[in-house]
């Protein structure tokens, strides 16, 4: 469970950086962003990155860590990429319900 | 001066890719696949499918049973070799040596298998290379020496490691278009997927190309090693891995000790049940009834990137310990922790699936590049009226290899299955069964190359690897439900993999109908849904 709250770590983390890019948080949320908001998004993915690479080295050593850490990326940004390109709408509730099952793991 | 070094950087990385992409798409496809070589050498040998891991297995235990088998099996053997079993081979293998005859570099290699939960020896497997020839086609290729092929792997790659670093300076909008896609917009959903399946997996590629050099570093740039060591090349090995330095066997006869009391004097020193310390991973036997006969145990490196795992040698006629590890260099920690990153031989089976879908990035990454640069130029020709037979040999090459190869992987499985067992030959016949079906798809390569021969090659790939399971099923005593359900999820793993490639390569088949197919779909849709609304 805690490799799973990790993984989607990352994949928040990552969803959160595209949602900081302007084409994707309108096709996401059908909305315009601003740049405050651009910044908010930015920042927070970055932090739930860092977060989650403490994660991972806490449970796996730093160096097994970061490799596995760019294996996430990758593995995160491949399923956004699907998701923006064919049902963006769909990250809007993915994220959140990620975030819920990730602090359940994290907490049991 | 920008415009122009821009315009250069686009030329280098357009040819620099194009001329080496079918041989790359070979390594990667295959190095790719590699990564489950324990697994698929598993899966290819039914026999012992009956296996299972056993994490309450008793170590000490299992190193008598292999010792006893190859002391009754093989007591003349020029070496033996114990290897425990893990998660991913659970089989405790037994493997000896015969001393090599006149004109042999080695002598000749036999092995056997016992079941760790059970204690059996099992039946003798199939003779297959399973997922070893995988792993050898990456960069030994086939049908020539070893050495001319790492050359020519080697040239590719550096060639591959001046395509991506070109790729990175002439993608000038490498964060803004990151999550980017646009499909079905033509030769841009092509550049998109090409930048894409590159900038998402740049690490694992830029990583993966450089490491492959280090691997065969000493042969591509062998004047260091040379300056310092002239010819004594072979003191410098012995430095760099001592493990690998055998004693040279006295001539003088010697009894060994029984296999019994060499596991005493072993466990003397290492902790053999101690679950806190590294399991035992391999135990070899040289120089056997020779006064200098040695033992070298060496501990299992588990998910240490450098892979420097403990290591112990003892005497097998008086059971001393003679030698062991000792802290390594700097330097050659970074040689092998490069190597263990190249071979992710540290990965535990989460990070293992990363690295496939990591080396299947990079095979859609290269496929994606010249597909692009083949579709561009027909465009262009289309319009000038003008067509070179360039183009062609492209196009040919881009659809025997990246519709190719995975056929020819799986009529690879296939034969290993029909493939009568007593079969002359069979390992051999397996690896031709793989060259031959791939030689048929370039054949086939040779007089069509449209839309819709790809299609329906991804749509029989996609039934290949969709019914291997079924075939699974009918020849072996275990399927993916019993397997599901006895916890072997190896091969449970592998029956999966392949239902999730068979599904992969019909949604590519979907996507490819052919343009006018898709619009009389659209437009049947459309009319049925007016028809409802009305």
């Amino acid at each position: 469970m805690t490799a799973t709250s990790e993984l989607l770590t990352c994949f928040i983390a990552m969803g959160l950086l595209a949602l900081s890019y302007f084409s994707h948080h309108r096709a996401v949320r059908n909305r315009p962003l601003t740049d405050t908001q651009a910044r908010g998004f930015r920042i927070a993915g970055t932090a739930m990155l860092a977060l989650c690479y403490w994660l991972a080295s806490h449970h796996y050593g730093p160096a097994y860590a970061s490799v596995l850490l760019l294996g996430w990326v990758c593995f995160s940004s491949i399923i956004l990429v699907i998701l923006i390109s064919y049902k963006p709408r769909w990250l809007q509730p993915l994220l959140p319900a990620s975030a819920l099952v990730c602090l359940l793991g994290l907490l049991y | 001066m920008k415009d122009s070094f821009f315009r250069s950087m686009t030329w280098l990385h357009t040819w620099v890719g194009l001329l080496t992409c079918w041989v790359l798409f070979l390594v990667f496809f295959a190095g790719t696949a590699a990564y489950y070589r324990a697994e698929i050498n598993l899966w290819m040998q039914p026999e012992n499918h009956i296996s299972q891991y056993d994490t309450n297995a008793d170590n000490q235990q299992l190193i008598l049973k292999g010792l006893t088998s190859l002391a009754q099996q093989a007591p003349n053997a020029e070496s033996w070799w114990v290897y425990l079993p893990t998660q991913r081979m659970p089989l405790l293998t037994y493997a000896w040596s015969e001393p090599a005859t006149e004109g042999q570099r080695f002598g000749d290699y036999h092995q056997g298998f016992i079941n760790p939960s059970t204690g059996d020896t099992l039946p003798k497997a199939r003779e297959s290379r399973g997922g070893d020839f995988l792993y050898r086609l990456h960069f030994d290729l086939y049908y020539m020496s070893a050495l001319t092929a790492r050359w020519i792997v080697g040239f590719c790659t550096m060639f591959m490691l001046v395509a991506i670093i070109s790729g990175i300076v002439i993608h000038k909008r490498i964060f803004k278009d990151f999550f980017s896609f646009r499909p079905a917009k033509g030769p841009r959903s092509w550049l998109d997927a090409h930048a894409a399946s590159s900038v998402l997996a740049l690490p694992f590629h830029l990583m993966i190309t450089y490491t492959g050099l280090v691997t065969l570093m000493f042969m591509y740039m062998p004047w260091g090693l040379s300056t310092q060591y002239g010819d004594e090349t072979q003191a410098f090995y012995s430095q760099l891995r001592p493990i690998f330095n055998s004693s040279t066997p006295s001539g003088e006869a010697a009894t060994m000790l029984s296999p019994q009391q060499l596991l005493a004097s072993l466990s003397a020193v290492i902790p053999m049940n101690d679950e806190t310390a590294s399991p035992i991973e391999m135990l070899q036997v040289e120089h056997l009834n020779d006064a200098n006969a040695s033992v070298t145990v060496r501990m299992s490196p588990e998910h240490s990137l450098n892979q420097q795992a403990p290591w112990y040698r003892f005497s097998a006629v008086t059971g001393k310990l003679t030698e062991e590890s000792t802290a390594t260099s700097a330097a050659n920690k970074t040689q092998s922790t490069m190597i263990a990153l190249h071979s992710g031989r540290f990965a535990g089976q989460g990070l293992r699936l990363l690295y496939l879908l990591a080396g299947i990035t990079g095979c859609v990454m290269i496929a994606t590049g010249a597909i692009m640069w083949a579709e561009k130029l027909a465009q262009k020709q289309q319009k000038s009226g003008q067509f070179k037979p360039g183009l062609a040999l492209v196009q040919m090459l881009n659809l025997a290899t990246f519709a190719g190869l995975p056929i020819a992987l799986a009529s690879y499985f296939y034969a290993n299955r029909l493939l009568p067992v007593t079969f002359a030959d069979r390992e051999y016949w397996e690896i031709q069964c793989f060259f031959i079906s791939w030689a048929l798809v370039a054949l086939l390569a040779c007089f069509k190359r449209d839309r819709q021969i790809w299609q329906r090659l991804f749509l029989f790939t996609a039934l290949l690897y969709g019914l291997l399971p079924l075939l699974n099923a009918i020849t072996s005593q275990y399927q993916l439900i019993s397997n599901l359900q006895r916890q072997a999820y190896v091969l449970a793993g592998f029956d999966l993999m392949m239902l999730a490639l068979a599904a992969l390569f019909y949604m590519a088949a979907k996507r490819l109908r052919s343009p006018k197919k898709v619009r009389a779909t659209q437009a049947t849709k459309a009319t049925t849904e007016l028809g409802i609304e009305s």
